[in-house]
């Protein structure tokens, strides 16, 4: 019964080798996907890469009262959507599914991270 | 992700109800399909922007609005997907404001979109405890839920499994993505007469794939997201430990490279019974192994557990797959034949049964979850007849 998993390696750990801390490449990446650096800076919302355990990001988060407007906000955005014909909706996902294609490695990539 | 969005674009204009027969004459009955409000989102780290899609795609084409929060440990994908839809709805040429909405914050956040009479619809991803505390909330205001919660999944390993696929598929699904999938494959009931050729082979694999950076092209198993994941693991090693059971791997590595991260080494645990360890969810790569002799043993063991995610069979022999699949068979949401558990395709339903939560996402006909039912009668006559022959005459 031959295994075909896994390759056979001797180095059986794969160390992280940074060519810059994960916290840049994040940045970059962030950066590269249109995110301002004031959405994940300064803020109370600590995000660490399970890479490293290194801290990468401090996210300002959302106050109960803003997020009670959100919803608000969500609800009369409804009310204006659901008059688009359905075919005319997907296509906004049809766009949504192309622009991810050319996202993919960078979205990917943060993923990863 | 693009997947969903293919499937969902195409789903835009099949968005269809029935025309039923009407017991009455020149009257014609049917059903049309809604939007329904906004959807809350609440996903969980493992999947940290796939899940929104799955949801989000569906519930726009819908006709929906979208209020996601995402898992507080992985915030930083949700906000580049944030940005990737919005510069999506401008080339559409602009949405409602806030259509679809991301909120960064705690549990407390989360709880809000529960407690929101503005959405009728939460679906929620993540630990079944997260759905014991969501659920009854969303009952007391009789608003839908779509649960997707923890699996025990399974596979039965029968005499004339093809082992060599087996045990491909068996390690991809047991230590794929750390074990850390709703999907992964955690129990493998074995066959007596073919244990000891699958299991030594497989202890060979556990004890040979790469752990470690998973940008490297060789790691098969990157780490576990955080402390509180490996102190569960560890802990389940050890109740496992306890009942007898023999351990292969489970140890921490690289905590000398990387003291703050969490690697360890997939753990392939033999255990003579279905001990409590063994049924409850442990999020981490551990294949608790049991044998069996007799294929009802071995599906009664296979429905004991209080999970109902994903399952397989691996099997040459019709009557015991077609069992596997039929009413007295798997009682899980996903039901496989010689394919691993995990690494579900989008065109189908996606979810499972008891502490899973029931809910059901993504593909087949997963939509109508997201969307109003309406029955309409119409009558295009002069007279008026009532159902079940009513007689209702005021003269």
């Amino acid at each position: 019964m031959p295994a075909r998993l896994p390759p056979t390696t001797p180095n059986l750990y794969a160390s992280h080798k940074p060519t810059m801390t994960i916290k840049h490449e994040v940045e970059a990446l962030l950066t590269q996907l249109g995110v301002p650096a004031t959405a994940y800076t300064n803020g109370n919302l600590t995000a660490r890469s399970p890479l490293t355990g290194e801290v990468i990001a401090q996210l300002p988060t959302i106050t109960a009262a803003d997020a009670t407007k959100a919803i608000a906000q969500a609800h009369a955005a409804f009310l204006e959507w659901r008059t688009v014909p359905a075919p005319k909706r997907g296509e906004l996902i049809r766009l949504l599914g192309e622009e991810l294609r050319t996202q993919i490695e960078p979205l990917g990539r943060l993923v990863t991270i | 992700m693009i997947d969903i969005c293919t499937f969902a674009a195409g789903l835009s204009r099949q968005l269809a109800g029935l025309t039923v027969p009407s017991e009455r004459a020149k009257h014609r009955m049917m059903e049309t399909w809604h939007p329904l409000g906004v959807v809350g989102v609440i996903s969980a780290f493992n999947f940290p922007v796939a899940v929104w899609s799955w949801n989000a795609a569906l519930a726009l084409v819908c006709g929906n609005a979208v209020v996601w929060k995402p898992s507080e440990k992985t915030p930083l994908t949700a906000l580049a997907n944030q940005a990737i839809f919005e510069r999506v709805a401008k080339k559409f040429g602009g949405i409602p404001k806030g259509l679809a909405t991301l909120l960064i914050g705690d549990a407390s956040i989360g709880q809000l979109l529960v407690d929101s009479p503005l959405i009728p619809l939460v679906s929620a991803t993540g630990s079944t405890a997260m759905g014991r505390a969501v659920a009854p909330k969303l009952a007391a205001r009789f608003a839908r839920a779509i649960l997707e919660l923890g699996g025990n999944n399974a596979a039965i390993v029968t005499p004339t499994a093809d082992l060599d696929l087996t045990l491909r598929a068996v390690a991809f699904s047991a230590m794929g993505t750390a074990g850390q999938r709703c999907t992964t494959l955690r129990r493998l009931i074995v066959h007596d007469s073919i244990y000891d050729q699958l299991i030594p082979q497989l202890k060979k694999v556990y004890g040979s794939v790469v752990v470690g950076d998973p940008s490297e092209p060789t790691t098969l198993v990157g780490p576990l997201i955080d402390e509180r994941s490996f102190n569960a693991m560890q802990k389940a090693l050890a109740d496992a430990r306890t009942s007898g059971a023999t351990i292969t791997g489970g140890d921490r590595v690289l905590s000398k490279e990387n003291p703050e991260a969490f690697y360890v080494r997939p753990a392939l645990v033999e255990i003579s019974t279905q001990t409590d360890v063994v049924k409850r969810e442990t999020f981490a790569p551990i294949l608790y192994v049991l044998r069996y002799k007799d294929f009802a043993d071995a599906l009664a063991l296979h429905n004991d557990v209080p999970q109902g995610l994903s399952s397989s069979i691996f099997t040459m022999n019709l009557r015991e797959a077609e069992q596997f699949l039929s009413a007295t068979g798997s009682d899980c949401g996903i039901a496989n034949v010689n394919i691993g558990t995990s690494g579900a395709e989008i065109g189908g339903a996606f979810g499972g049964e008891k502490e899973t939560g029931g809910g059901r996402e993504s593909g087949s006909d997963a939509w109508k979850a997201y969307m109003r039912r309406a029955t309409n009668t119409i009558n295009y006559g002069t007279d008026l007849p009532l159902a079940q022959g009513v007689s209702f005459d005021i003269g």
